[in-house]
């Protein structure tokens, strides 16, 4: 039954995700094609780092656009499917509500990572180009000194974070939605404000456990008189750290709540 | 334990803030009857059949389906078409047809085949594109297409024109098992009243009335419609 369900979670949205992740790739290849492979390193500072500032904010912008689209992409069919009309179908299959929201979570988390594997392989498609890579050798030690870490090491770290913290986003749209929909008259208005809460508070207890770790930069630089780097090294993996415990606390809330809901408080309207 | 008890309802409650859409509702049908759940705009027939499907958790009171409370098993029992469009309007009708086979082992794709054929509906052209009677005929093809033990229908002839009905009450009676208890919920009492066996009248998210169609016949000397009117009276 589970797989049944994954299969037709999957299928819906389909074209939409690939859609939006094909528009990225082509945008990333014509970023490399046209633009990194050409770009002249060599040129005058201010000149090289206002158009870099430009290519890199479009490509941030792009990126942003494309999570939000499948964060979007999740929430709907989360929303859509268990909650709306098609919930008279969805909840009427002889499937048990536990099912129901497995399913949703990890159709969610396959969207998710794949979402991640896209922007990722673009990021290092753009990065492989070889006239970035040869720009690339001459600030290298430099780059690795400031981050108390290779690049490479900095990347996969960031790879694994955001994949670790897979479960934990959809969990925290699917808990927020959950939450709505205990409020019918305002139903999505409560979900967006709820998901902006769950958020809050990460944020709240991220700083909270820096702060109280001394792995603020800027703390850990006034407290001690280590070197930069090494500070900067600390504060990575120490946020690595505490981002992995908080995922791990925060998704097992949400879990509880959505789990709660969908059992003993569903109410299609 | 009577095996012959499709539903039961106990002290079924269910409240909205102030307001109780249904309230102590004590209900028990048996299986192979034909049965008419009617009452005016908002007398709770919705909410109940709601309740039967696990749509809504109840105040207080249970449902029960053949002893079960709603469930997995009981959905497997269960054929239910609501009153509103419920299927993914992107979808094809034969993706429909392929999602209910997958989906309930009871489901026959010959019958619902055969029925789409009837009523000249391609199974190639997507919901969205469907007017909303076909939309309704094909919901009601996909409900009817099963075996079930219980068939559940809210305004299962609402959207659909007259020459329309007269095919889906047939489609309804040929396709229903007969030891299968199939419950309607309508305002369209003529249509229908010649098929029934049995009559639920809701008012106030209570039973008025539980009484069979031969009843309301021979002891009261009324069609099921005019009794209806004097009942709910404005």
């Amino acid at each position: 039954m589970l797989k049944k369900l994954i299969k037709y979670d999957l299928k819906y949205g389909a074209k939409i995700f690939i859609v939006i992740h094909a528009l990225l790739w082509i945008a990333a290849i014509f970023g490399r094609v046209f633009f990194l492979d050409r770009i002249d390193f060599d040129a005058p500072t201010e000149q090289l780092v206002s158009v870099l500032v430009l290519f890199f904010s479009a490509f941030v912008l792009l990126f942003s656009v494309v999570s939000l689209a499948t964060a979007l992409l999740i929430a709907a069919r989360f929303y859509k499917n268990l909650f709306t009309d098609e919930g008279y179908l969805t909840w009427t299959l002889p499937a048990s509500p536990v099912q129901q929201l497995w399913a949703k979570i990890l159709s969610g988390c396959i969207w998710n990572i794949l979402d991640l594997i896209l922007l990722y392989s673009a990021t290092y498609f753009m990065w492989i180009s070889p006239n970035v890579q040869n720009a690339y050798r001459m600030i290298a030690a430099e780059f690795t000194a400031s981050l108390g870490m290779p690049l490479s090491k900095f990347f996969l770290l960031m790879v694994l974070l955001s994949i670790i913290g897979v479960g934990s986003n959809v969990l925290m749209l699917y808990a927020s939605i959950s939450i709505g929909q205990l409020f019918p008259a305002h139903r999505l208005l409560l979900s967006v404000i709820v998901y902006f809460i769950f958020y809050m508070i990460i944020y709240a207890l991220s700083m909270g456990a820096l702060i109280i770790f001394k792995l603020l930069p800027g703390i850990a630089l006034s407290a001690n008189t280590v070197n930069e780097a090494a500070s900067m090294s600390t504060y990575l993996t120490g946020t690595f750290l505490i981002s992995l415990v908080l995922s791990a606390v925060m998704a097992v809330i949400q879990y509880v709540i959505t789990h709660l809901i969908l059992t003993r408080k569903l109410n299609l309207i | 334990m009577n095996e012959n008890v499709i539903l039961e309802c106990q002290s079924l409650t269910k409240k909205y803030g102030n307001f109780y859409a249904l309230s102590n509702l004590d209900l028990t049908l048996e299986k192979g009857q034909i049965v008419g759940l009617l009452g005016p705009n908002g007398s709770g027939k919705t909410t109940l059949i709601k309740l039967i499907n696990g749509l809504l958790t109840p105040t207080a009171g249970q449902v029960m389906i053949r002893q079960m409370a709603p469930s997995p098993a009981t959905k497997k029992i269960v054929s239910y078409l609501p009153e509103r469009s419920y299927i993914n309007p992107h979808m094809k009708v034969q993706e429909m047809l392929t999602y209910f086979a997958a989906f309930y082992d009871d489901f026959s794709l010959e019958t619902a085949t055969g029925m789409l054929r009837d009523l000249e509906i391609d199974p190639s052209m997507r919901l969205r594109a469907l007017s909303k009677g076909t939309k309704e005929k094909v919901q009601l093809i996909l409900v009817m297409s099963r075996d079930a033990q219980l068939y559940i229908l809210d305004e299962p002839i609402g959207g659909v024109d007259p020459a329309a009905r007269d095919y889906i009450l047939r489609m309804i009676l040929k396709n229903y098992n007969e030891d299968a208890t199939l419950l309607i919920s309508t305002h369209l009492i003529t249509d229908i009243e010649n098929i029934l066996d049995r009559v639920l009248f809701i008012q106030n998210g209570q039973l008025a009335l539980n009484a069979s169609v031969d009843e309301i016949r021979t002891d009261r000397g009324k069609s099921v419609d005019s009794l209806f009117r004097e009942v709910f009276k404005c």
